[in-house]
């Protein structure tokens, strides 16, 4: 019989074979899905307290996220509907046009992603119109944008103009972030949130989606 | 060809761990000043090795620009051993220097990453150059020009590179000091045409002046980085390799952060040919570089530098607090320690990751402060500086989880029409001086 154990143990050490061939042994022993789901979450939260305490860095974290996706991958079909590890929210993330600065970005992605929702990372150096057509895509809650230039943090601006002109503003919540990008900044270009740090954001983000559900 | 997130995760982390674990190097928070020669040289062995085989990576085609150790060495020595920025009674030389050298330490004392108001960019630069031991300055950031938001890739950017060059050629004529070099020339240009078009004649910028490169985080290049490097090749220009390899990042924890950092050297030499080395590692939480960590990684690494080649470094610091906090000049001592005994030339301050976040927040008594502890202290032994150092950290890391102090903007530390410090400015300088020497330390000035 399984060690529901070793799935935690093999995600916060970035095992992916491991894990799919922990996951399918689960599957054909017939244990819960739900259990196997909550080892393969057990891991990521393991990971995120290793990295609070740095014993673990965002390298770490970003491969635990993915071994657990293809854990979760695998477990899909047998899950009931409505049975997700991500219930929180989906959420478009991306470094503004001229701007190819990623850590912070990579970060509050991979907190997202810790913490519940499904995060889809565009990359960086990426135009308005990139990150509204992956929210529509994939019917976003929240657009998150990052800038760590001054001179970028107009692509911030840019994206909420667009999405007014467009008639889309009230589809999408919109954060933003990043070293230069302040309170008042957010507030001035009418971004629904901001988030000084990596765990503001994540806080921001979970405010947004009960405004949102709450609308 | 790879994509970023594999070069990334199938190739940089894993053989940064490795070289860490195979060359035995390994954090000893009790030394944030370390005086082991061994380990210093280990860690150059454990980065060109990291570096030989992992290389740069050009995001625009996914092809990795690698180079033998033949060629990584070779491109090191093919370095200069000092650099000369500006021109005329304002020329400075920034040198190699070694570890616990009495060669004095270039001064660069400016603020890293300012963003400031077009009104108050004169005031602040010019204030800045009028301190005698300033001997290389940065340009700031100014968001808007004429009420037009300054952008990146577009007329406005041209509008930034072109305006802020004449601003500065402007405020080093009026502090008297025409020949002194801008480090950091020109911040507003983020792409190459901007760069090209800040340093047409007429500008004011001069070959003699600093260009930087700025590296991707992590070794990675685009093709307008080379081409901007390409013109600055051509011209002349002194070029700088810009690096900030993030603590808790894709570098990790201490020990493999400082492999990286020596690594970017060989990254600057070998692929953008720099003359100088500016590097600022930064912690990921606190965006600052005086976390204890972070000071052990960039002093070590330093010492790798120091020992092992004959580049030119300056180390740049980024405080966790603002302008006139007690705070700020604590982790700027610490800094002045740590960066002077293992053989860097002196840069600073940025706050707290800089940018617009804290406009017009800066006070050139505390870069001339630090600048101060760099020449007193000059000849220090690593021991008695880490001895030192452990000192001013217990006055201030305790605090770094509990958040910063912003302090106070230039406006409100300085006489803006006279450019000259407040009376509380002046008072709070000669308080942290008195402060310093009863911590041991010297600021006598050569």
């Amino acid at each position: 019989m399984i060690h529901l154990d070793l799935i935690t143990e093999a995600v916060v050490n970035g095992n992916r074979n491991r894990v799919e061939e922990l996951v399918r042994q689960g599957i054909d022993e017939k244990t819960d899905p739900r259990q196997i789901l909550r080892a393969l979450v057990q891991g990521m939260h393991d990971i995120g307290e290793k990295w609070i305490r740095l014993e673990a860095f965002v390298p770490d974290v970003m491969i635990a996220a993915d071994v657990i996706k293809a854990g979760i991958s695998l477990l899909t079909p047998f899950l009931q509907a409505g049975e997700d590890w991500a219930p929180l929210g989906k959420v478009v993330i991306g470094t503004v046009k001229g701007d190819i600065h990623d850590i912070g970005k990579n970060i509050v992605g991979t907190m997202l992603s810790i913490t519940g929702f499904h995060v889809y990372d565009l990359g960086v150096d990426k135009p308005a119109i990139a990150f509204i057509e992956k929210a529509k895509e994939i019917n976003a809650d929240i657009i998150a944008a990052s800038a760590l230039l001054t001179t970028t943090m107009q692509g911030q601006k840019d994206l909420i103009e667009l999405l007014t002109h467009t008639g889309e503003k009230n589809r999408f919540m919109v954060m933003v972030g990043g070293g230069p990008v302040t309170q008042e900044w957010a507030n001035s270009i009418g971004a629904d949130g901001y988030g000084e740090t990596a765990a503001h954001a994540v806080q921001t983000a979970r405010d947004l989606m009960k405004r949102k559900r709450a609308l | 060809m790879v994509t970023e997130k594999d070069y990334d995760l199938t190739l940089l982390v894993p053989k940064l761990r490795e070289v860490a674990k195979k060359y035995d190097v390994a954090y000893d928070p009790n030394d944030p000043v370390p005086s082991d020669d061994a380990l210093a040289n280990r860690v150059f062995e454990a980065a060109l090795e990291f570096y030989s085989e992992v290389g740069t990576l050009c995001v625009d085609t996914g092809r990795i620009i690698r180079f033998t150790r033949d060629e990584i060495m070779e491109a090191l020595r093919a370095c200069p051993k000092q650099v000369a920025f500006g021109e005329g009674k304002d020329l400075a030389l920034m040198k190699c220097r070694k570890v616990e050298d009495f060669e004095p330490p270039c001064l660069w004392l400016t603020a890293y990453s300012l963003s400031t108001d077009e009104t108050l960019f004169g005031p602040i630069v010019e204030s800045f150059i009028q301190e005698p031991l300033t001997q290389i300055v940065s340009t700031a950031i100014v968001p808007e020009i004429n009420k037009i938001q300054i952008g990146v890739g577009d007329p406005t950017e041209y509008l930034g590179a072109t305006r802020s060059a004449l601003m500065f050629h402007d405020a080093r004529c009026r502090a008297g000091r025409p020949g002194i070099a801008c480090g950091n020339a020109v911040s507003a240009a983020i792409t190459a045409a901007g760069i090209m078009a800040a340093t047409r004649p007429g500008f004011g910028l001069r070959p003699n002046d600093g260009y930087y490169t700025p590296a991707i985080s992590e070794f990675k290049i685009d093709m307008d980085r080379l081409t901007r490097n390409a013109f600055m090749l051509d011209w002349n220009a002194n070029i700088g390799l810009l690096f900030s390899p993030i603590f808790g990042g894709m570098c990790g924890g201490p020990n493999t952060l400082a492999i990286a950092n020596v690594a970017y050297y060989m990254m600057g030499s070998a692929v953008c040919k720099a003359n100088f080395f500016a590097s600022f590692p930064l912690h990921f939480l606190y965006s600052n570089n005086s976390h204890r960590a972070v000071l052990w990684a960039v002093s070590l690494s330093q010492q790798a530098i120091s020992q092992c080649t004959h580049l030119v470094s300056v180390q740049e610091l980024f405080a966790r607090n603002g302008p006139l906090t007690e705070e700020i000049t604590y982790e700027a001592a610490a800094w002045a320690l740590a960066v002077v005994s293992s053989g860097g030339n002196l840069g600073g301050i940025g706050f707290c990751g800089g940018g617009d976040r804290h406009r017009n927040y800066c006070n050139p008594l505390d870069s001339k402060l630090m600048g101060e502890v760099g020449i007193g202290m000059v000849g220090v032994s690593r021991k008695d500086a880490n001895r030192i150092v452990k000192g001013l950290l217990s006055k201030y890391e305790k605090e770094l989880d509990g958040g910063y102090c912003k302090g106070k903007p230039f406006g409100e530390l300085y006489d803006i029409k006279k450019r000259a410090p407040l009376p509380e400015t002046v008072r709070h300088y000669e308080k942290m001086k008195s402060g310093l020497k009863s911590l041991g330390i010297s600021l006598k000035v050569l």
